[in-house]
């Protein structure tokens, strides 16, 4: 690790900053710097397409449905899920990058848990994938912690007054996920059918889980 | 005082576009800028909280005007300058750059799995004892914990200078005020839940509704 110490009075005055001498379109700037990065030879080529494969294919939210789906059919593992969900969710397969300190917040008939990250866009990456546009938008980010009934119904998500909303601002590396409420109606689906019903946004609270057929109120 | 990254409960940002099925890489550019920004990030020069850092010091017009991938991207441009690993001459001529072959610390593609999977845990062994217990009533500060004016923390405005209560202690994690400069801190990180109406007074959209955030010992001090 050659990683400098850097004196905080060197930050007091934002001295010049590096990317203005790249080009200001992004798709320019991009390339630009992925020239500097591999002639500099601080990236392989090839282990960035990885990362890009990786993303697009293999991390996204069909891993926590995998995780969701399993705690509504399993109490020991919901258990598991509850006390220590950095651990569960590893015996799954999915650790690491961005979600190295899994909490899980069980929704339940009197409390609705809801994710935001004011600061940036921290988001549970080994369950979850890539963030959508909307998560790290400036609107949910000022929003939600402030208005999260608000923006719930933006998402099409009507809360009943006596219904507790929890907000949970990421300000750690500890990463949220929320575990929904399963479907009535649903109690005899096997796991992987279950899995197919959690959507992305019902694990960041922004949905419910909702069968198939059951209609809109 | 904040930067401009510290919105939680601004006004005026309008309605949240939600969109239904968006691909996972919108723009063909956003591969890019997704692949440059998490290998370059794998080398070691500097952490997550050196990025957020250098993220959250572009200029308010910048940070405004940016797409979220447009920050990471700049600010990735940033921390070569600052760490010395570039010159602002090769980012103006990049083309002009000798090759070099690739630093040893560099990730391979055969060790990108590995190195996802296992990430950069932030927990840390902690010998001193932690000075609140769950249940315990705490306050905020009052002002940025930062270690310099504008400098980096994960206190955010809004729950500056509040009561709240402590829910879970987590042990002992890498302060970000001071790794963001490369100086490993360690302190006990704590839950802490506010209720609606002490965050936003009698605005609150539902005084029975909590907001939680994960906050560190230093940011907190005793009620009695």
């Amino acid at each position: 690790m050659s990683r400098k110490e850097i004196h905080h009075h060197d930050h007091d005055h934002d001295h010049d900053h590096g990317h203005s001498h790249l080009p200001p379109e992004p798709e320019l700037r991009v390339k630009a710097l992925e020239t500097v990065l591999v002639k500099k030879g601080l990236i392989d080529p090839e282990a960035v397409a990885k990362i890009i494969d990786i993303y697009a294919h293999k991390i996204g939210p069909q891993n926590g449905a995998k995780v969701v789906a399993k705690a509504w059919k399993d109490d020991k593992f919901k258990q598991q899920l509850l006390d220590d969900a950095t651990s569960a969710i590893a015996s799954l397969g999915f650790s690491g990058r961005q979600g190295e300190h899994m909490v899980v917040v069980e929704n339940t008939p009197e409390t609705h848990n809801l994710v935001v990250c004011t600061l940036c866009s921290c988001y549970p990456w080994p369950v979850l994938g890539v963030p959508p546009t909307w998560y790290k938008s400036d609107a949910y980010r000022s929003r939600a912690i402030r208005e999260p009934r608000a923006v719930l119904q933006e998402f099409g998500l009507s809360l009943p007054e006596d219904k507790k909303v929890k907000v949970w601002d990421s300000t750690a590396e500890i990463r949220y996920l929320v575990l929904p409420q399963q479907p009535d109606g649903t109690e005899d689906w096997p796991e992987e059918k279950l899995a197919q019903l959690v959507t992305r946004n019902s694990m960041i609270g922004t949905a419910i889980v909702e069968a198939p057929d059951v209609p809109h109120t | 005082m904040s930067r401009i990254h510290d919105m939680g409960g601004r006004f005026g940002d309008g309605m949240i576009e939600v969109s239904q099925d968006e691909p996972i890489y919108k723009k063909d550019w956003h591969r890019l800028a997704l692949g440059l920004t998490v290998a370059s990030g794998a080398c070691g020069h500097w952490n997550i909280d050196m990025s957020r850092r250098v993220r959250e010091s572009l200029s308010p017009v910048d940070y405004t005007n940016f797409e979220y991938y447009m920050i990471w991207i700049s600010a990735v441009a940033d921390l070569l300058v600052e760490q010395h690993l570039v010159t602002v001459e090769e980012l103006q001529n990049p083309d002009d750059i000798m090759p070099q072959s690739l630093e040893a610390g560099v990730l391979h593609c055969e060790n990108v799995e590995e190195v996802l999977a296992r990430g950069a845990p932030t927990q840390r062994p902690i010998d001193k004892a932690p000075k609140y217990s769950i249940g315990q009533m705490v306050k905020t500060m009052a002002h940025s914990p930062a270690r310099s004016p504008g400098g980096h923390t994960r206190l955010p405005r809004y729950a500056m200078g509040r009561l709240g209560t402590i829910v879970s202690h987590h042990q002992g994690h890498l302060l970000p005020d001071e790794n963001a400069y490369g100086t490993p801190v360690v302190e006990h990180l704590y839950t802490v839940a506010f209720s609606a109406e002490q965050l936003w007074g009698a605005h609150a959209e539902n005084k029975h509704d909590q907001m939680l955030l994960d906050l560190w010992e230093s940011y907190l001090e005793p009620v009695r």
